[in-house]
């Protein structure tokens, strides 16, 4: 009796060891890339180059689209610490829907580095490589305060609401306009990113002030939206259009100046220094910037011919 | 005996299960994580009256700035420039001594001697906003701030000071001819690097007449 009990309880440290040995040998290969969405163009780039980027540096990569849905998002979360991933690129679907998840990986010892998209935590992530939206819309504000001689009336067309990065743009963009007492905002709404309801928005907006001579938009797409309506309201070439991001209709568009400028993002930058991050935490560094900003560059007429959507030549 | 066996065998299950199922942290200090808010005026005040003079004093001259990136452009801005992200945009702390050739409402024309003949810049006098001042004092470690709105805020900070208490005497006396020496920040993109269009925003300057 003695010798089968004593056997079990040998039995039972191999077993553990084992695990923990399986475990290890699963944590060297496996990066799971989670994407808010792959119904977006800039979104599908980011996490197809952060995939790319890990298998480069010899990882399996498996993406998982959370389609703007949080709990979706969980399931894959959970589906990953389960699976034994090691480390998780991440693009949240909501700034603090998805901190819970981050911190359940965390908890479960799965690394989780943010890419683009912010969580409204400060330790629950490993890292956050973040766009300096910020910054970039200062960038955009200096500029738009000078083409508008430092006067007239203008638009602002936000984000989603609930977007931190709507937030970051917005504040950038006012902590120079709002420098310039004769620079007045006529009206302030959100398009949710999206160019038909920027469209809309901006002709609804355009019948109570008519007199409008400069639209700042959070994102290209509502910028494109903006010019569009502008066209049909006879427009065209009046009033000063700005965009967000460094999408490939914009650049166009400001090479043709029918767009002033707009804040170019880097994803690939991001992508891949994410992914860098993953492979230098799983060999061993466990000390990296809570968040990181990534440069956002200003493309306008001058320069517009250094640059190719999302990135330069 | 097999008392004894069975008795560790159920210990050392509840101590496994248990190892990682329970943590503690003080609440005391789960408070202060939540209420210790940055005081972004305080900090650039305090960067700007004793840490950037510093700095200043050893900024490198512009026209050598300029000489070293056209000969080794990847040890020019490994060693005379810093910021805080990733990307393209680098800054650097110059010194530069030149002549006021016009005066714009928004900036000054300064020509500056570089090798053998004059380098145009331009010195920012209205629109001073951005990191170009931050980044290029090398004073911040990102790894010790979790929250980005507050390195903004210090960029701000800054640049008000500028605003407010170098820019409304220096605009109110330089005249056209004069021959001033600045020191303050420049920006460069490395992957595009102009020279004919460089903006000096200004942390010091003296009108030597």
């Amino acid at each position: 009796m003695i010798k089968r009990s004593c056997l079990l309880l040998l039995c039972c440290l191999v077993l553990f060891t084992q695990c923990k040995n399986a475990n290890n040998q699963a944590k060297q290969k496996k990066i799971a890339v989670v994407i808010s969405t792959l119904n977006n163009p800039w979104f599908v780039f980011l996490g197809e180059t952060a995939a790319a980027k890990a298998k480069a540096l010899g990882y399996d990569a498996k993406i998982f689209d959370s389609q703007n849905n949080t709990a979706l998002e969980t399931d894959h979360f959970e589906n990953i610490i389960v699976s034994g991933f090691d480390a998780i690129l991440f693009n949240p679907t909501d700034a603090n829907g998805s901190v819970a998840n981050v911190l359940k990986a965390k908890a479960a010892g799965v690394p989780v580095f943010c890419m683009d998209r912010e969580i409204n935590s400060a330790d629950a992530a490993t890292s956050q490589i973040l766009s300096d939206s910020y910054s970039g819309a200062v960038a955009i504000g200096k500029y738009f305060t000078q083409q508008l001689n430092k006067k007239g009336n203008y638009v602002e067309l936000l984000g989603l609401v609930g977007d931190n990065n709507t937030w970051a743009r917005s504040k950038g963009f006012h902590s120079v306009v709002d420098n310039y007492p004769n620079l007045k905002m006529v009206a302030q709404q959100s398009a949710d990113f999206d160019r038909n309801k920027a469209m809309e928005v901006m002709e609804s907006i355009l019948q109570a002030h008519p007199d409008v001579d400069g639209v700042f938009c959070g994102n290209d797409a509502m910028a494109m939206g903006a010019y569009q309506a502008l066209v049909s309201a006879g427009k065209k070439g009046k009033v000063k259009v700005f965009g967000f991001d460094g999408a490939e209709d914009v650049i166009t568009a400001i090479s043709e100046n029918k767009v002033a400028a707009t804040g170019m993002q880097f994803p690939k930058v991001m992508a891949e220094t994410a992914a860098e991050f993953a492979d230098q935490y799983i060999k061993g560094k466990k000390d990296f910037p809570k968040k990181i900003p990534v440069a956002v560059e200003l493309v306008i007429a001058k320069n517009v011919n250094d640059y190719i959507a999302y990135g330069k030549k | 005996m097999k008392r004894i066996i069975k008795y560790i065998l159920i210990l050392l299950v509840i101590g496994l299960a248990g190892y990682k199922s329970v943590y503690f942290e003080k609440l005391s200090e789960l408070k202060n994580t939540a209420t210790e808010k940055f005081d972004a005026a305080a900090y650039s005040k305090k960067l700007w009256e004793e840490q950037l003079p510093v700095k200043m004093d050893s900024a490198i001259e512009l026209s050598s700035l300029v000489k070293l990136i056209e000969s080794d452009p990847a040890d020019a801005f490994s060693k005379y420039s810093n910021a805080l992200g990733i990307g393209n945009y680098r800054y650097s702390l110059v010194k530069a001594t030149g002549t006021v050739a016009v005066i714009n409402e928004d900036d000054i024309i300064m020509q500056v001697s570089h090798a053998d003949s004059l380098m145009t810049i331009r010195l920012a006098t209205e629109y001073i906003y951005g990191n170009a001042l931050r980044d290029a004092s090398k004073l911040i470690d990102i790894k010790d701030f979790t929250n980005t709105a507050d390195l903004n805020d210090i960029s701000e900070g800054l640049n008000k000071k500028v605003r407010t208490t170098i820019l409304p005497e220096f605009k109110n006396q330089v005249k056209q001819g004069d021959k001033i020496e600045v020191t303050g920040a420049v920006e460069f993109n490395k992957e595009h690097i102009n020279f004919k269009d460089l903006e000096l925003i200004p942390a010091r300057i003296k009108i030597l007449k």
